[in-house]
Formats: C-alpha cells, structure tokens, sequence
C-alpha cells in the first residue's frame, strides 16, 4: 500500500500548486478547503493502483535478476531455448546448477534430472511410446537426485531432493510455452502407472 | 453455486461407482481369483499413491518418493514396491491463461515469469521470499495472486463434480452413467488404473492404495472393482484429504485448515475434520520445506512430521499393512 500512498500525497500536492498558480485556491481560505478535499476525495476513488504495483514489482524482481538473487533466466521462444554446449540442459539452467551445487557428485545429480526434465518436455505427445519412455528417463533422473541427496532429512531443507527436482522443474518450464509443453504430458499420461524407481542411477 | 449446491456430493463417487460396476459388470475381469496366481506371500506388496488435483507427475512422484522415504522398502519383513497412478486434472491449461491474464494486468515482465508460479500459488518459497524482503509492499499482490489460485481450485473441484452429476440429476440410475461411461475422460483413467490393478493381482501382488485428495474418486472406484468382483487379495486403501462423500469404511485424515475441503464442505459432504493444525504464517514448514497456503498440500501439510495429522496417517498404513500380511497366515504380534 505504500506506494499508492505515496503516489496520492505526489498527487495531491501537485494539485495544490497547480491549484494555487491558476487561482482556483487561496491560502488560509475557508471557503476553498472543501473543494481540495473533494477533488482529493475524487482523485483517491478514481485512482488505479496497478501501474504502480507492475513498475514496483518489475524493478524488484530485474534488480534481484541483476544481483544474483533471482535465476536469470533464458526467455526465448522456443521449448528448447538455448543449449549452446550440448549438453541437453538450457545454458541457464546450467549456469544456475553451478551456482548452487558446488559438490560435483550432487551437481552431477541435479544436471542429470535437468537433462531429463528437459527432455521430457520436448517429447512429442503425439506418440504414447515415446512420452513413457520420456517420463522413465525423467524418472531415473529424479531417483539419482533422492539418491545423492539421501541424507537431506538430517541435512538442512535446502538439499531436499523434493525441493530440488521441484525447483528445477519450476525454472526450466519459466515460460509459456514450456508451461503448456509440460501440460500436454500431463494429459498424455492422464490415467497411466508406473513404478517407483529408487536407488543408484546415476549417469556418473 | 447454487444450483450445484442442491447435487448431493454422493452422486459424484456414486457416479465413478457406477461406471466402474457397470462396466465392470459387461467384461470378463482381465484375471479370476482362482486363476494362475503367484502366490501373494512370496510377491512384494504394492503401495500405489493416487495424487490429487493440479499435480504434475513429479508432483505425483514427489508423493510416492514421499511414501517410499517414510515407509522404508520393507515393513514387518515384507517388501513393498511402490507405483504411482496418475490422473491429470483438466482446466490446468485455463489456469495458465487466468496467471497470464491476472499478471499481464500488471506487467509484461512479471507475465513472463512463470517459473514464479508454484511458489506464487502455494505460497512460500525462496524466490518469493527474496522478492518480499526487497519490497515487503509487494505481498499483497502476490496475495492477490494466492487468492485466485484458490478460487481456480475450487472451480476446478466444482467443474469436475458438476460434469459428474448435471447430466444425471439428483437420483442417479445406473443406465443413466453409460453415456459418460462412453465418452468421459475420468472413464478412461479408471479404466488404465484398474488395468493396472489387474496386473498387480495377476501377480500375486497385495495392494494398498493411498488415496489423496481427488485421488480418492479415483480410488474408490479401483477399489470397488476390485471387491465387485470378489478378488481374492489383500486390499486395503487409506484415505488423505479426501473429496468424496464416501470413503469406503477406510480411514481418512482430514486437518481443520484445510481450505480446498472446507470449501467443498459449503456445497455437501465430506469426510470429518480428524486434526487441528497451525494457521498459515505459524505451520512449520514441509518435507519439501515449503508451506501451504491453501492447507492441502500433502508434503506441505499431510506428510508434514511436525503435524499429527502424518502420524495418523502412518498409522491407518501400518495397521492396513498388518492386516494384509496376515491375510494369508497368523495375524503379526
């Protein structure tokens, strides 16, 4: 609410002195002060909070982006996005597995999943074979992640592997399209079963 | 609302019932109980996690690995193989097109941010939390955005239990389902569940089901099926926020906060509240150290060690675990 509040005292004081330089208001005058309160009345029952709120939150979350607080990530497109080394994992996502995965078995781990969710989601749903074989690839994947980080329930939260795959997911599908990719899986294994994979699966 | 608020909720699992035994009824079970089984005692049990509304399949497996972690690979000497079925909730498709909307009215930037959706909805969450800190005036729009979601899952509920009784009316018939038996999705999923089910008992598996949330029509007419037919196996079934009317004379587990049923309480009935839990900004968080704005959430609230409601929940599976292993022998000490 702050800064609708600073906006209508901003305004209201720019009415004033416009008020002021076009006569419509005097100083100490009684018979004016209803008029500004009207006018602010009406100013305040007109205003409309969201351009305000779009500005503040974009210059929040671009300012976190350029900290290094926030993930910046790939925004093309395309499903795919940008993997220029290969590896069948978005640069970016790569970049942000670096960041935070500095142990190189776990990061081996997390990249694993983040190859197979990626893979996943460029799977063409068109073909059942190929969505089951993604989505067991996928899952191999995530069994790596709960098996390198197997001591997450003694560790912090942090390395929880369900916050982990979770996290992972969330920023690889960062847009619309990649949104509605992962949604069409969903449909297309809408029904279907499969078995719990644990253990050692991992690539590396 | 009010028209959907005369449909009485037993018409939505009855509805499922219906198909399942009509259906059931006019094909020959892919396996008899007599039949070529493995024998069970010598066969791992199956726990199959059936998930709730709006969860995506690592969501769902998230549940499963949940189960597998707390339950161990073993219970009393017995394996257990866990297996996760699937059901997609429809609408998630409009619910992209509602976030896209509601953001775009307040900037392009924050639209296309969509890896901020699960925190944004659930509520919590590390990118969330570094946005507030930054500019705690923000927290009112993002709950603004918390507030929609809720509203989309209970319309989603809503969609769902309507396309299951409008067609019907208020005293359902049987003959009166084929039609949606024919042509409906959820039709379709029971059927692959049930295919699934098949397989296990050809296999001399036993199966408990844990039924979680929507998961619970889902179930419930596995579950039926399987006793329709007089399938001679071990098979137990534990509720987890359930949505339907019925439970089946299983056990359920419902918290007080739980804002997705209390919801879907305004409008008939559901399983009883069994635990008290913390308000939204005092619950300690999840396995997945997250929390759950909307109460509902399995890791965040269900699965939850710090709340009762896991442990009750740990109890009806050991005490139905127990049972099917004796199913076959003595009763466990």
């Amino acid at each position: 609410m702050r800064p609708y509040i600073s906006g209508l005292i901003v305004a209201v004081v720019l009415l004033i002195i416009l008020l002021r330089f076009t006569g419509l208001a005097k100083t100490g005058s009684s018979a004016t002060a209803p008029s500004i309160v009207s006018a602010f009345n009406a100013m305040a029952r007109d205003y409309t909070p969201s351009p305000l709120a779009t500005d503040r939150f974009n210059l929040i979350v671009t300012k976190l982006e350029n900290e290094g607080k926030l993930p910046k990530l790939d925004r093309s497109n395309t499903v795919a996005g940008i993997d220029a080394d290969g590896n069948g994992v978005r640069d970016d996502i790569d970049v942000y597995i670096a960041q935070r995965f500095t142990e190189p078995l776990e990061r081996a781990a997390v990249t694993q999943y983040a190859r197979g969710y990626q893979a996943f989601l460029l799977t063409d749903t068109d073909d059942i074979d190929d969505v089951l074989e993604a989505n067991r690839i996928r899952r191999i994947a995530s069994a790596c992640v709960f098996y390198r980080f197997k001591r997450w329930k003694d560790t912090s939260a942090f390395n929880s592997p369900f916050t982990i795959v979770a996290d992972i997911g969330a920023l690889t599908r960062n847009t619309k399209a990649r949104l509605h990719a992962e949604l069409h899986m969903q449909q297309a294994l809408n029904g279907q079963g499969w078995t719990h994979i644990r253990g050692n699966t991992c690539d590396d | 609302m009010t028209n959907f608020s005369k449909i009485s909720w037993s018409a939505v699992v009855g509805a499922l019932l219906a198909i399942t035994v009509a259906a059931s009824a006019a094909e020959t079970p892919a396996c008899n109980q007599a039949e070529a089984l493995i024998p069970y005692e010598n066969s791992e049990t199956v726990v199959a996690y059936i998930n709730g509304i709006l969860t995506n399949v690592q969501e769902a497996d998230n549940g499963t690995d949940a189960f597998a972690g707390l339950l161990g690979p073993d219970q009393h000497g017995k394996s257990l193989r866990y297996e996760t079925l699937y059901n997609d909730t429809r609408g998630l498709l409009d619910l992209v097109e509602v976030f896209d909307q509601r953001l775009a009215e307040r900037g392009q930037t924050m639209a296309g941010r969509f890896e901020l959706l699960p925190e944004l909805i659930r509520g919590g969450g590390p990118m969330t939390k570094e946005i507030i800190a930054a500019a705690p005036e923000l927290e009112s729009l993002i709950n603004d955005v918390m507030s929609d979601y809720k509203s989309f899952v209970h319309g989603a509920l809503t969609k769902l239990t309507r396309e299951l009784t409008l067609t019907h009316g208020e005293n359902p018939l049987i003959e009166n389902f084929l039609p949606l038996a024919a042509t409906a999705e959820t039709s379709e999923v029971i059927a692959r569940h049930r295919a699934r089910l098949d397989q296990w008992i050809k296999n001399g598996h036993g199966v408990m089901l844990l039924a979680y949330s929507q998961g619970a029509l889902f179930g419930n007419a596995v579950y039926q099926y399987a006793k329709s037919n007089n399938f001679h196996i071990p098979l137990e079934m534990v509720h987890i926020a359930p949505v339907s009317v019925h439970t089946l004379g299983r056990e359920h587990t419902r918290v007080d906060k739980d804002s997705v049923l209390n919801l879907l309480a305004l409008s008939g009935t559901i399983p009883q509240i069994t635990n008290a839990i913390p308000y939204y900004w005092s619950r300690p968080p999840g396995l997945n150290d997250r929390a759950d704005f909307l109460g509902h959430g399995l890791l965040e609230i269900y699965l939850n060690p710090h709340l009762v409601a896991s442990k009750r929940i740990l109890s009806h599976i050991d005490v139905d675990l127990r049972t099917m292993f004796s199913f076959y022998g003595p009763a466990l000490p």
